[in-house]
């Protein structure tokens, strides 16, 4: 008993130390957003407020995180929606082609984002996406399309194509079999999916370095060069603005998807 | 009227034929065109395999061979922590899993950049474990942890082992542990389970941990840069300096086909050591 | 084609499905009576649920047409066919309680809200549902529970034809023949037109009006059930409907091209056999326990072997030597081979 006890104990140590590994990089760069100084040193006994009120209060700095934020709702649309019809595509019909998708669907998964910056810079220069949000918002919903496909598709996989038949029989057209099943079944996934998209796309920073110009700069696109060449105390409040933005939107899609599940059980007749 | 699959899967495939194909053929074309002359960032019109001639240099061989090292190697050390982890997990309750799960995920709401600035922080020289060391007078000079290839590869797989956990966690799962009780009633030590159960088990999951370790270091730009030395330049480190500080846009397209080639050449590699060893586990050597 | 009544209420005509170059049906045609059972019997595989779902509208044929109440319904989609169909695993909405899983039919055709509520509760007391049970979720409720609700959603809209696809597969055997009474119960109250899908011969001449047998997608026999067990058009039939003998030989008339038939139970053994115009003694080989009766396989002197159905109080020990005959009356001509060539 007692020896079942210490390894008990032991496995909950090793979550412990696990855990704080892994997340010491986040918590101390968290730690450091509230130096005093302009040095990158750990506040001691004295906190403040000062770079976060140095951020609020530049321009710059907020057009970035508000760009970020709308690049990331936007992506997170058309890529849950490409996702999506993909999936449907995928699993309940047979058609030429299909395998060929499949493989073409994970390739964005083995591409290094240097070589798609590399791909997509001429590609823009020819084009003329360059300097606007509808090319950002592309790529990244293609960079996000692989995650949130296997996510949906999975999800999708596990709900019984009779319960769609099921449903047709019972004289529900194609709208009300996706609104009134489909949609309900799917949605909790489909809604991890944008949060998904979302957190990848805002914190995308690879192929926005490449693409990035100052009308489109986003927030890791300051970060950047600040990093880089100058890591002040300022950055750390902007990994701390992405973190919390990035929360504050997974946790409103929960609680939206937990309101409309509870809807739709309590709903009656 | 219902919609055929043909229109359900379009939008899909529009985004990924043009904003993924479309580039990775003009990478070839451009690395095939001579370098600008004066305006522009590439002569149009031109064919030239110039690009092509790092390859022909010792700098240039050493940059691939060193960046195929560095895939495999953060694919092992990776492939390794993830296994050992995923089965770690597996072995502990519910909630206990629920709570590791959240701290891997957590750090993926952050910025990439947030994590490698967190990281350049902590193991710097003057970081706090330096610092904490120091004090303790296990050293006398300061550990140099970043700035080196240690400090890439711990970068990189900060970056890579929450997707390659989860997965290996979701293979792991999937085994029946009834097989492995089954096994140990049949006579078979702890080791013989291990790798006569659950190792071929999880081998499809290891295979793909390991494949995404190594594109993904293949391809690995900001670890290398933020916490490497001067001396881990890895293909995409390589591919930005050329097309940003240099604008050798043609340059750049071409070490790009070569990061491309390098990672297939890696991928089949491990594909042909998958056939061999599932070959191996199956028929069991003795 | 096989016309079987006045009264039509589903007729399929050359019906030939299948994906690619395969077949996974082949020209079935048939004429089913409305008010009538009918069971579509054959092993896994052989298309009896592709079937199904052609007439469900799920599936669309490549030839052939279907004519539901006089109406030609081969190119009306699933929604707009009338037929209540109840699948195999149920296919439940898990996010409904049992009562919204029985409305759904009436909710997206728009039924009032107070005439919707009022058949739903009828049907659901039909089905013998309770109110508790009603308002939970079909994962909380037991198989049999659940079996109810299928058929209930199925039934409220008052379809012009019911499609059950093996309903009591995944149920106990004395559920099963609960429900199977009931089914019949129902069916007959409703008076609605039924194809029901099973493997299990029992089962299908105990709840049927009609049943069709079907192998490697063809549609081989129809009739009602007495019709296939004593007068099978094929082999196959005669070994599916139950225990048969199948003779090619020793026996005047029977031959490769026309094998006579005999059920067990037809075989005339000890006092009775004088009785057959072909007699014989053989060597009991092996006896099974069916328990209202038993089954005796015989090596004949002059003939093959035959098996006999006795009551168990009969006492046949294997190699103990019997006298055995069969009438003439007993004896069923197979007319046709089945149509893989292959003759026993």
């Amino acid at each position: 008993m007692i020896t079942h006890q210490i390894y008990r104990a032991l496995r909950i140590g090793i979550v412990f130390l696990f855990i704080s590994g892994i997340l010491a990089p986040l918590i101390y760069a968290v730690w450091l957003s509230f130096s005093p100084d302009s040095f990158l040193t750990p506040p001691g006994n004295e906190w403040s407020l000062r770079w976060y009120r140095a951020f609020v209060t530049d321009d710059r700095w907020m057009m970035a995180l508000s760009r970020s934020i709308i690049l990331g709702l936007a992506c997170a649309c058309l890529a849950l929606f490409a996702a999506t019809t993909l999936a449907y595509s995928m699993e309940r019909y047979h058609f030429r082609g299909k395998g060929s998708l499949g493989i073409l669907v994970l390739l964005p998964l083995c591409i290094p984002h240097a070589v798609l910056g590399m791909g997509l810079l001429p590609l823009f220069y020819i084009s003329g996406l360059w300097g606007g949000m509808i090319g950002l918002v592309l790529v990244h919903a293609m960079i996000c399309l692989p995650v949130v496909y296997l996510m949906v598709r999975d999800k999708l996989r596990r709900i019984d194509p009779d319960l769609e038949a099921a449903a047709r029989g019972l004289g529900a057209k194609p709208s009300q079999v996706t609104g009134r099943i489909l949609l309900p079944l799917w949605g909790s996934t489909l809604a991890v999916g944008f949060v998904a998209a979302f957190a990848i796309s805002f914190n995308e920073s690879m192929v926005t370095l490449f693409l990035a110009t100052p009308t489109t700069e986003t927030l890791p696109a300051i970060v950047w060069p600040q990093l880089r060449y100058a890591p002040s105390p300022l950055v750390a409040v902007a990994s701390v603005a992405s973190v919390i933005v990035a929360l504050v939107v997974a946790m409103a899609f929960g609680w939206v998807v937990k309101l409309v599940g509870a809807k739709s059980l309590t709903k009656k007749g | 009227m219902k919609p055929g699959p043909y229109l359900l899967a379009s939008p899909a495939a529009g985004l990924l034929l043009g904003l993924l194909i479309c580039p990775l053929l003009l990478v070839f074309r451009v690395s095939l065109y001579q370098p600008a002359n004066g305006h522009g960032f590439f002569t149009p019109g031109t064919w030239t395999l110039a690009n092509h001639s790092s390859l022909l240099e010792n700098h240039g061989i050493r940059m691939v061979v060193y960046t195929m090292a560095f895939g495999a190697t953060v694919a092992t050390v990776n492939g390794a922590i993830s296994f050992v982890l995923a089965l770690f997990l597996r072995s502990l309750n519910s909630s206990l899993q629920n709570v590791v799960f959240a701290g891997i995920t957590l750090p993926k709401f952050a910025s990439v950049l947030v994590i490698l600035f967190g990281l350049q922080q902590l193991l710097g020289d003057t970081g706090p474990i330096n610092r904490l060391l120091l004090a303790s007078g296990i050293i006398t000079e300061p550990l140099s942890m970043i700035r080196c290839f240690f400090g890439a590869l711990i970068g990189e797989i900060f970056l890579i082992l929450p997707y390659t956990a989860i997965l290996l966690f979701a293979q792991v799962m999937e085994i029946d542990p009834l097989l492995e009780t089954s096994a140990r009633g049949l006579g078979a030590s702890r080791w013989q389970v291990f790798r006569r159960i659950t190792l071929p088990l999880s081998l499809p999951g290891l295979v793909i941990a390991f494949q995404l370790g190594l594109v993904w270091g293949m391809g690995a730009f900001l670890g290398p840069l933020f916490l490497g030395g001067p001396e881990n330049t890895t293909l995409s480190v390589e591919i930005q300096r050329q097309a940003f500080e240099y604008s050798r846009w043609p340059r750049a397209a071409a070490l790009s086909v070569q990061l491309i080639f390098a990672i297939g050449m890696g991928l089949s590699i491990i594909a042909f050591a998958k056939s061999k060893m599932t070959r191996r586990l199956v028929r069991g050597g003795q | 084609m096989i016309p079987l009544a006045q009264t039509e209420s589903l007729r399929l005509a050359g019906i030939n499905f299948g994906y690619g170059s395969g077949h996974l049906l082949r020209d079935v045609s048939f004429e089913l009576p409305a008010g009538k059972l009918l069971t579509l019997l054959g092993p896994s595989g052989c298309g009896k649920t592709t079937l199904l779902k052609l007439i469900g509208g799920y599936l669309k044929s490549r030839e052939g047409s279907i004519h539901l109440g006089g109406r030609d319904v081969t190119h009306i989609p699933a929604e707009d066919r009338g037929i209540g169909m109840v699948f195999q695993n149920y296919a439940l909405f898990p996010h409904l309680s049992a009562r919204r899983n029985v409305s759904f039919g009436l909710e997206v055709r728009g039924v009032a809200k107070s005439e919707r509520e009022q058949r739903v509760e009828r049907m659901l007391h039909l089905v013998g549902l309770s109110p508790t049970e009603s308002d939970r979720l079909p994962a909380s409720l037991s198989g049999g529970q659940q079996q109810r609700v299928a058929l209930a959603r199925a039934l409220v809209f008052r379809p012009d034809l019911l499609l059950l696809d093996e309903p009591f597969a995944n149920l106990d055997r004395q559920l099963r023949d609960l429900l199977r009474d009931e089914l019949r119960r129902l069916q007959a109250e409703t008076n609605v037109t039924a194809v029901m899908v099973t493997h299990d011969q029992e089962e299908a001449m105990a709840i049927s009006d009609f049943v069709g047998v079907i192998n490697e997608g063809q549609l081989l026999q129809i009739g009602s059930p007495q019709e296939l067990y004593h007068q099978p058009r094929t082999p196959f039939v005669a070994r599916f409907m139950g225990a048969a003998n199948i003779l090619t030989g020793s026996i005047p008339g029977a031959s490769r091209e026309n094998p006579l038939m005999v059920r067990p139970e037809r075989v005339l053994l000890g006092e009775e056999a004088r009785l057959g115009c072909w007699t014989s003694t053989g060597t009991v080989c092996s006896t099974t326990f069916l328990g209202s009766d038993m089954l005796v396989n015989i090596a004949t002197t002059n003939g093959p072997n035959l098996v006999a159905r006795i009551r168990p109080s009969d006492m046949l020990l294997p190699g103990m030597v019997v006298r055995l005959g069969i009438a003439s009356d007993a004896i069923w001509q197979i007319p046709g081979c089945d149509p893989q060539g292959v003759c026993p």
